[in-house]
This record gives structure tokens, sequence and C-alpha cells, in this order.
């Protein structure tokens, strides 16, 4: 049976506690070999802001694409909860499954050519306790849920896309979301006015002579501003899944 | 698969034990600990009660919304798994050598430490007198923290706290007495209020208050509930935060240090447009007061009507939106006003505060379910299950006395001042003024610093200052982790400390708190905090330390009569029996024995006491409303009070009397308003005329992934965050600076040099640096930073603690004005 993940992004904050409680359970070295991914970037100009939120572990795929390319075939699917598991031994480091994975699930310690694969292994050490996976058992906000594929879309729906996450083509990610939600103010703001107010500062100088200072953001300019799930090397993992709450 | 097969099969021969961070958190989380061969493998989530259910709280037809749920930890406590066997921590005593501040230090013997120790207290206190010592933390509520204050006779408390001072003492003059007041005459605070209460609300609003950020996530978790109950959520803060994205339906963005304009404006509202709530407000406020704040509010006094449009020129929320608001909060009662202490951490804080209370007065919503009183963060710790086990330790009386002396988090500052009284640069009166305390008390020398479970050197604000004054005193001894936390680094001898609650535990003789803790999670619970497995290299616990120290001073009778000949080797399984004691008498209270708990044995496998719940949620004064009782006694008029008599009576008296008398406070020559209002101006405020020199306004907010600075090196929780300086991207362009940038951040106090982070989430012409990375000195070097600028991000070397004349004694300020420039350095 397929067994699967749900994602609440309407209640995820991005504390990473998954991704530490991953990190602990699997001893996992500190930096790039994240299993679980937390992806955090912000959308809009002050003060129409929204902080976008991307759970990223594995999602393991009924057809997952790394496993089809994998040349050695060191990728493959359990059969007890399908989950989508690497074997380091078989894995040459050619990271072709990173590449054509939709999502980037497969992860590396370093940026060594000869650094073998490493993935999410949906915890079935703990599956065959009858537990669930760590990471939903750790959220604090109880943002996660796990079961077999075909109960989750029962009980939480079939979304399986969100705004932002790559395309999965023809991989059938085991997984169903729940979008963040979308915003109504409860009294009216007037952001443009706000933005005037916000450049003033009397009788000391104006902060900023134009609204245009607030609202023209060069690229490259703000943190993170979007979704970028793949990465060139692990320097740039590290800056994508940091977040500056600390 | 290979390595997944070989874990599986060594994980069969895994210890599982219980225990709980009990670290200066509000929470205590359970931790499940996994070991294997005598070591901590890892941290796992509770399951000690409702195993295996995801998303608690989703289903109330099984009535589990209202019950208990798992204490899941935050990255906090999965990372303390790897913390403990850090390989830079210090695990034997060790003395300095070299100067103060250069970071060298070498090992000693334990006997040399105690010895040491011990009679550096006898010298200093035949030296200096009985207020030369200074034992930090908590030597504060009117309480002296050195544990062997009463038998060895010496030693000094503070007054208030530096947490909480700006919403503690407006508590005070508006409702009489203070949310530790309270908890002290009954045991739980009367001011707070259930998890659970929130879901009674009609409209909850996030007043400069980050819960995600600052009460861990469990709040966040119930306020995440009641949005998902359809329960409105507004967020008013000047930055956007995780919780203002993930629990609030709208954020309105306001300058920091205005929210008093925005309350003042909204007051006004409802007095033009009829909209108080008449008839709780006849009964329950002094109306004499009102009036006056009222004629401030309307500007009959000053010819200043404080409108929304007078408002939106000082906060920046626009009029029409203040006018909206204020509408929406007068017809939403019950409304729970949520207000983050922040708002008391700054000059003028105070008003923000008082205002916020009289906005829940003026509604109505003070004291019914579903209001808040404007606790500490709105504090969720109103229910007490029950009574707790309570070790005896059979401490003997002491003779002594400790005097209230200063505020409590003046004590650095009293150090680095004292050779100005010394040298008759400022009287005496001038000297305690500037303290806290009372001008004809005795004024502390304070020579011998013991800092135990504390970083104060860097917590607190005006770090330079800080720095200055350890460098002065006699001796110090720092009970630390790391030789490079800033506290450690000017010590003269380092105890290595128990670092995390695997490793042992400090009993509850000294300051740390007892074995047997609760969380402010519905009070319903607690935890026993055990020991998993044995501290890396010598590490002892603070109990027995005391105790040795007590024995060579001859007072460990007093002090510790049951231990104080019990040997090393034996030390943890005769504290470990107390605990069995304290437990086993507690199970056979009245009280207790009809919940049938389990035997000590049982209990040790689990040991989390669950009460059992029942009755409607805690709300502010909810034993009072129903025992007919009047909350509000403790004030002069008896009723909720707008207008501070005491206050009132002005510097001259508020430097020479101790309010409530008796209580050793002493607000010092201040010039704080009898009643809340909008100042501009005062120090590293928004409108500061320091502004025109250092434009930005800094605030220095809560991590999510230290506790203060503790946890600040931890590899598993760096992987989570960059420790950086927000801008805003308006700043940022003017100065040139994009993310990733390092940069300078500067005032006349302190230089740092850190990454910036640049976004559209924080207020233009505010920055943040999150409070608590630890002071790195590297070799580039200035005037006012003579032992190096700071390549980590420190923000309490930007602050300071000058408080007068703008305001109280006590104010404790977390803000200070600053400029940054990109950095050209390597």
């Amino acid at each position: 049976m397929q067994y699967g993940f749900f994602f609440d992004q309407s209640r995820c904050t991005g504390c990473q506690v998954c991704t530490v409680a991953c990190k602990s359970s699997h001893d996992l070295p500190p930096g790039p070999l994240k299993y679980l991914r937390i992806y955090q970037y912000e959308r809009g100009a002050f003060p129409e802001v929204r902080l976008q939120v991307q759970w990223v572990p594995c999602y393991h795929c009924k057809e997952p694409v790394c496993a089809e390319n994998c040349p050695t075939e060191a990728i493959y699917k359990e059969e007890g909860f399908g989950a989508v598991l690497v074997d380091p031994d078989m894995c040459i480091g050619c990271r072709m499954c990173h590449d054509e994975c939709p999502y980037g699930a497969p992860v590396f310690e370093s940026d060594d050519p000869d650094c073998v694969a490493q993935k999410c292994d949906m915890c079935v050490d703990r599956l065959k306790e009858g537990k669930k996976p760590i990471c939903v058992m750790a959220c604090p906000l109880r943002a996660l849920d796990f079961g077999p594929l075909a109960e989750l879309e029962a009980t939480y729906g079939q979304l399986k896309a969100l705004p932002d996450l790559p395309d999965s083509g023809t991989t059938e990610p085991s997984v169903v979301f729940k979008k963040c939600r979308d915003k109504v103010d409860l009294v009216p703001f007037d952001v443009e006015k706000a933005r005037t107010l916000f450049m003033k500062r009397d009788p000391l100088p104006p902060l900023f002579s134009a609204v245009s200072e607030v609202t023209d953001i060069p690229q490259g300019m703000v943190g993170r501003d979007q979704l970028v799930l793949k990465h060139a090397s692990c320097a740039e993992l590290m800056k994508f899944t940091r977040n500056d709450e600390g | 698969m290979g390595a997944s097969m070989h874990q599986s099969e060594k994980s069969k021969a895994d210890i599982i034990r219980y225990t709980s961070c009990g670290y200066h958190c509000f929470d205590q989380c359970v931790l499940k600990v996994r070991i294997r061969d005598g070591r901590v493998v890892c941290v796992e989530p509770d399951d000690t009660v409702n195993p295996g259910f995801a998303r608690e709280g989703d289903d109330d037809g099984t009535g589990r919304t209202l019950s208990h749920r798992q204490f899941r930890p935050c990255p906090r406590g999965y990372a303390m798994g790897r913390a403990l066997y850090d390989p830079n921590r210090i695990i034997y005593p060790m003395k300095r050598v070299g100067n103060r501040g250069d970071g060298n230090y070498e090992r000693i013997s334990w006997d040399e430490a105690l010895d040491t120790i011990a009679a550096k207290l006898v010298e200093v206190k035949d030296k200096y007198g009985p207020y030369s010592i200074i034992h930090q933390p908590y030597s504060y509520m009117g309480h002296c923290s050195f544990p062997l204050a009463p038998w060895f006779g010496a030693g000094t408390a503070g007054w208030d706290a530096h947490s909480n001072c700006g919403l503690h003492e407006p508590q005070n003059w508006v409702y009489g007495k203070d949310l530790m007041d309270g908890y002290m005459e009954c045991g739980h605070f009367e001011l707070a209020q259930d998890e659970t209460n929130i879901f009674k609300s009609n409209l909850i609003v996030l007043w400069g208050f980050n819960p995600w950020g600052t009460m861990a996530s469990r709040v966040t978790h119930y306020l995440i509930q009641a949005r998902e109950r359809g329960i409105p959520i507004i967020c008013i803060d000047s930055s956007y935060t995780p919780s203002a994205e993930v629990l609030a339906d709208q954020w309105i963005p306001i300058r920091p240090s205005t929210d008093a304009a925005m309350m003042v404006a909204m007051a006004n509202v409802w007095f033009k447009e009829g909209l108080c709530d008449e008839e709780f407000i006849e009964k329950n406020v002094d109306s004499a007061g009102l009036e006056k704040w009222k004629a401030y509010v309307l500007g009959t006094t000053d010819g200043v009507d404080k409108t929304p449009g007078w408002a939106e020129g000082i906060c920046s929320v626009p009029a029409e939106t203040i006018t909206a608001f204020a509408r929406l909060y007068a017809r939403s009662k019950p409304v729970n006003l949520c207000v983050g202490m922040s708002i008391g951490r700054q000059f003028y804080g105070e008003n923000g505060t008082r205002a916020a209370m009289y906005l829940q007065a003026l509604t109505g919503n003070t004291i019914i379910p579903g209001g808040n009183a404007v606790a500490e963060s709105s504090l969720w710790w109103g229910r007490v299950g029950g009574p707790l086990p309570w070790p005896d330790w059979q401490q003997a009386p002491g003779d002594y006395q400790p005097p209230v002396l200063h505020a409590h988090y003046k004590w650095l500052k009293a150090i680095d001042l004292r050779e100005k009284l010394d040298s008759g640069e400022i009287t005496k009166a001038e000297y305690n003024n500037a303290i806290g305390n009372k001008a004809d008390n005795p004024a502390p020398n304070f020579q011998m610093v013991i800092l135990e479970t504390s970083n104060h050197v860097q917590g607190l604000p005006g770090m330079s200052q800080s720095i200055r004054a350890m460098k002065k005193v006699d001796f110090s001894v720092c009970f630390t982790q790391y030789k490079e936390m800033a506290s450690a680094r000017y010590a003269d001898i380092l105890i290595p400390q128990i670092y995390t609650s695997f490793e042992g535990r400090n009993g509850g003789l000294g300051s740390e708190w007892p074995l047997f803790s609760v969380t402010i999670n519905l009070g319903s619970h607690f935890v026993y905090r055990q020991k998993c497995v044995d501290p890396p290299g010598d590490v002892r616990p603070n109990d027995w330390i005391w105790t040795q120290i007590a024995k060579r001073l001859g007072i460990a009778d007093k002090f510790n009569p049951r231990l104080k000949d019990v040997a090393y080797e034996d030390w943890e399984d005769a504290v470990e029996a107390i605990y069995q004691e304290a437990y086993e008498t507690w199970a056979a209270n009245d009280t207790i024995a009809p919940l049938s708990p389990p035997s000590w044995e049982e209990f040790q496998k689990k040991p989390v006491f669950r009460f059992p719940m029942a009755g409607e949620p805690y709300h502010s004064y909810k034993h009072q409303v129903d025992a007919g009782k009047n909350p509000f006694q403790g004030t002069a008029s008896g009723k909720i009070e707008f207008f501070s008599e005491t206050l009132a009576k002005g510097p001259e008296y508020l430097q020479k009397n101790d309010v409530p008398p008796g209580s050793g406070k002493c607000y010092g020559g201040g010039n704080l308003p009898p009643m809340a209002q909008m100042l501009k101006g005062g120090r590293d405020t928004f409108f500061s005329e320091d502004a025109a020199k250092y434009p930005l306004l800094m605030s220095s907010p809560h991590s999510y992934y230290r506790m203060h600075s503790w946890l600040d090196n931890i590899p598993l929780l760096n992987d989570c965050y960059r420790h950086g300086v927000w801008m805003s991207v308006a700043d940022a362009k003017r100065r040139g600076v994009a993310d990733n940038d390092l940069v300078k951040v500067y005032n006349d106090r302190g230089e740092m040099v850190l990454p910036a982070y640049v976004t559209s989430r924080i207020v233009p012409g505010t920055v943040a640096i999150f409070h608590g990375g630890w002071y790195a000195p590297g070799k580039e070097k200035s005037d006012i930073m003579p032992d190096g600028i700071d390549f980590r991000g420190s923000p309490n070397l930007l602050t300071h603690d000058v408080d007068l004349p703008e305001t109280l004694v006590g104010s404790f300020p977390c803000k200070g004005l600053v400029d940054i420039r990109k950095w050209g350095g390597h």
C-alpha cells in the first residue's frame, strides 16, 4: 500500500522543528545533509507582504523519476509503505536523481563529486514499529499527518499542488496539501497612504523621499523572495533553507 | 538499506527515559530520550499522551480539543541532545590566567575552586560588608538568590525583574497588584488565563506580540485553533512575524514606541461615539482618574484633541484604520488583548502597557470569560491543577534577611558607578537614585559577583557598561558551559555547569527550579526532570557545589542538613531519595490520593502527571469574580485606576519612598506621568532627538533558536537560521546594501559587523537584531569597543540603561538608535 504525507501550509510557521528532529533522529551531521528542508520566502512590498513556507521532504512518488533515471538502480521503491529509498553502497554520486526530481529531494553532504546521494526514508524504521514519521509527530503546530495515501485523500482532500511548487509531471507524489490562506482585511487599510505616513518623521527629516523606494525592489536585494528547490551547491542550499528568525 | 537495518538492530537495546528541558522557559516540554551505551542518541517527541495522534485538537467529537495535549518540544529540545556532547564545552573547573577579557583559562581541581570561592566570600564580606556580594540570577522580586545568604549573613535583593517591570509596575498602579503579587498570594497568576479561554473571545489582538517566537510553540498552537474556529485575529507589530502570517487575519504595521498614540486615539473614538462599557466602568473604574485621562484624550487640558488623525502622524497607522479598528474592538466583546512584554521594554514603555489596560477596562473586557487583564504577554498560566510535590530539604531558618537595595537589573550599573560615589563625584542619594535604591538606604558595594545559570553581562542593556563593571570588581565566579560566553570571559573562576537536563540536575536548593516543574499549558500537569546519563568530564550539580562551599564556611548543617555528609558518588541517589519522598508524600495527600497517582517506580518510567481537567477555562481574576470578591481592592479607590496618585507625587517623593511601602521598590526621580500618555522624544524612541544622528531604531526580539544566549553556538540550530540585522528595503537601498552584505551597525555605545537581511517585513526606519548572539570580539578595536568590535551581533552593545530623567528607574530598554553602513573589511 502507498503511504504518504499531509502538509497543512496554513498552519506552518516554518519553525524547522521537523528538520531538527529529523536530523537528530537520523543522526545526521549539521549542514546541507537535510533530508527535510523548510523554505521560507516573502512575497510583495511593504506593507502588502506575505510570508510563504514550503515543507519539502521526499514525497515518495508512485512513479519516482529519481529511481527511473538512476544508472545503478541504487534507488528503489520499498514495498511495505511505498517509500523511495537509496542504497548508498550502490550510489556512484552522479546526481542524476537530484537533477530529475522536481523537488530536489536527494541531498548531499558536500559538493565533492564522490559524495553519494541520501534522502528522506519516510522513517521506515519507525513505521515498522507502528509509529508515524518523526517530523509528523514533532510538529508543534500539528500541521502534518501521515498514513495510507487513500485515507489521507479521504480525510484531507485531493490537493496535490501548492503555489510556487514545481509541477510534479508524471511522478505522482504521495502527498496531499492544504494551502495557506487568502487573507481578507477585517478593517480597511489604505496601503498607499500608509506608505506615505511611514515616510515622514516630523520634525526629524523624512526616512525616504518617494513611495517607490519601498515598492521598487531590485532583483537580488531582498533575502529570499522566491521558492528555489534545487541548488548548484551546498552553500546555496544552506542560504535558501535558513530563515532569519534568530 | 544497510545503514537503516543496522540502526534498527541497535535500537532494540536502547533505553528510553523521559525528562523535560527545565531551563528558563515558560514551557516544560516532555523530552523522550533515547539512550544507547550510556549516551543520549537523540530526543524524540512526547508520546506520554495521545500516542500516535498527529493532529491533536482537530476532532471536537472525541473531547480532545479541550483535554491534555502532548508537550512537543521546539528545536532547542532536540538540539540539546547534541549540545550535551559539544566538544567545546567546559567540563572542569578553571581559573583565569592573564587579563580579564582575554579569555585564557586553565584547569584547576574542584578543591582549589571551592577553597578559593569560600575564602573570597569571607574576605569580601569582611572587607566590604554584607552588601558586597551579588548573585545572579534571580535576586529579584524582593528575593535574594544567593543560596547561602540567610546563614552566611551577606547578600542583597533587587526589586521586580528585568523581564517585566514595564508591565508589572503599571499593573500595580492600575490594578493595585501585579502578576507576581497574585502568584505569591494564591499560588497562581491571577491576571493570567488558560489557553482555552481564547476560544470564548470574539476578537483576539496580538499587540507587539509574536507568541511563536517568545512562548515557544504551544500558545501558537492554541491560537491557530482559535483562528480555525473563525475567531478574528489582528496583529499590530512593527514587523511581519510568523505569528502575523499564520495567526492573524490582518497585520497592522506600526512604528515601535508609538503604541500609546494608537491606543489613546482608539479611546478618543470610543469617548466621542459612546462606545465604552458604561456599566463596567461605573462599577469598576475610579471615576476621578478616568475623568483626568479623558480630558487628556479629548484635549480639554492641553488643547490637543488626540484623534486618529493626530495619531497617524506618530504611529503611521492610517486614521481610517484606527477608527475602524476601534469600532470593531468595541463591538466584539469579549476581546482578548495580548500585549507583548516588548511594549514595556523601552523608554516610556509603561505608557503603552498602561494604555492597553485602559482599553480593556473601557470596553469591559478585563475580568470576563474570553477577555483578559493584559498580563505578562497575557501569560497563559491561569489554572493550577492541584498541589505539587515539594522536596523537604529541612533547611534551618536563617537570621539574615537580605535587603532590597536596587532595581533588579541595575546591579552592573551599581558596580560601574560605585567609583564615582567613592570619589565624591556623586552623592549617595544620586547613586542610589540611579540604581533604584531609596535615597537614605545604605549603598551596595558589590565586589564579588557570582553568576549562576545566567549570562547577564551580555543579557542586560548597556553591555559596554557591564564589561567595565566586571573588570572593576574584586572577584567574580561564573557557572557556565563556555569560556566564550561574555559573562565567563570576564570571570576569575569558571565552574562547569550542567548544560542539559539529561546529564544531571540541580535539585532546587540553589537558584535553579525544583525538579518537579509545571508548564504554562493549562497548568495542568507536572514533569519530573530525571537524570538520564552521566555528564561529560567532571561537571557536578550546583546543589553539591553550594553544599561543599557551605561546609567550608561552617554552615552546611543549616544550608543542607540532609545531604551535608553525602559523598559525591552517592549524591544523585540521595537527591533522588528526597524527590521520591516528596512524590510519595504528595501522592498520599487527601486531594491527590483519589486521583490514583502511579507508584514512584511506575512514575519514573513516564514522569509526567496530568491532573484531570474540569470546569470552565480560567480567565483573569476568575477566582475573585467567582467568589464575589473585588479584584481591585489593592488600589486606594478599590477600583481600576487610570491616574496614579503615587506617581503624581513626583520625582522627589519617588526617590525617597518605596512604593508600596515595605516593598523595597524605589522608582527614583523620573518624570513618568501619573497616567498613560503618548510622549514623543525620550531616549531610544522613534522620535528621539538622537534619531537625527542615528536614524534607525533597533529592537532586539527573542530568537526561536536560542533561550536568551543559551544554545547560540549549536550547529544543529545554526542550520535553521542566519543571525543578521533586519533592514527594510527603503533603508537598505539608501545605504547601498543588498541581502547578505556584511554591514556595520553602530552608535556611540557599540559597533558590530553582521550580514544584512533585507526584507519588506519590517517598517522603514527600524531594524532588528535578535537577542542572544554571543559577543565575538574581533581584532579590530575602537575607542568604544576596547576589547574588539563584535563580529556576531550582540544587540545589548547598542542599548543602554540610563533611565533618568525621562522615565522611571526600572524600565528595561531593549531598543537602541543606530545607523548602518556597508562594511568594507574582511
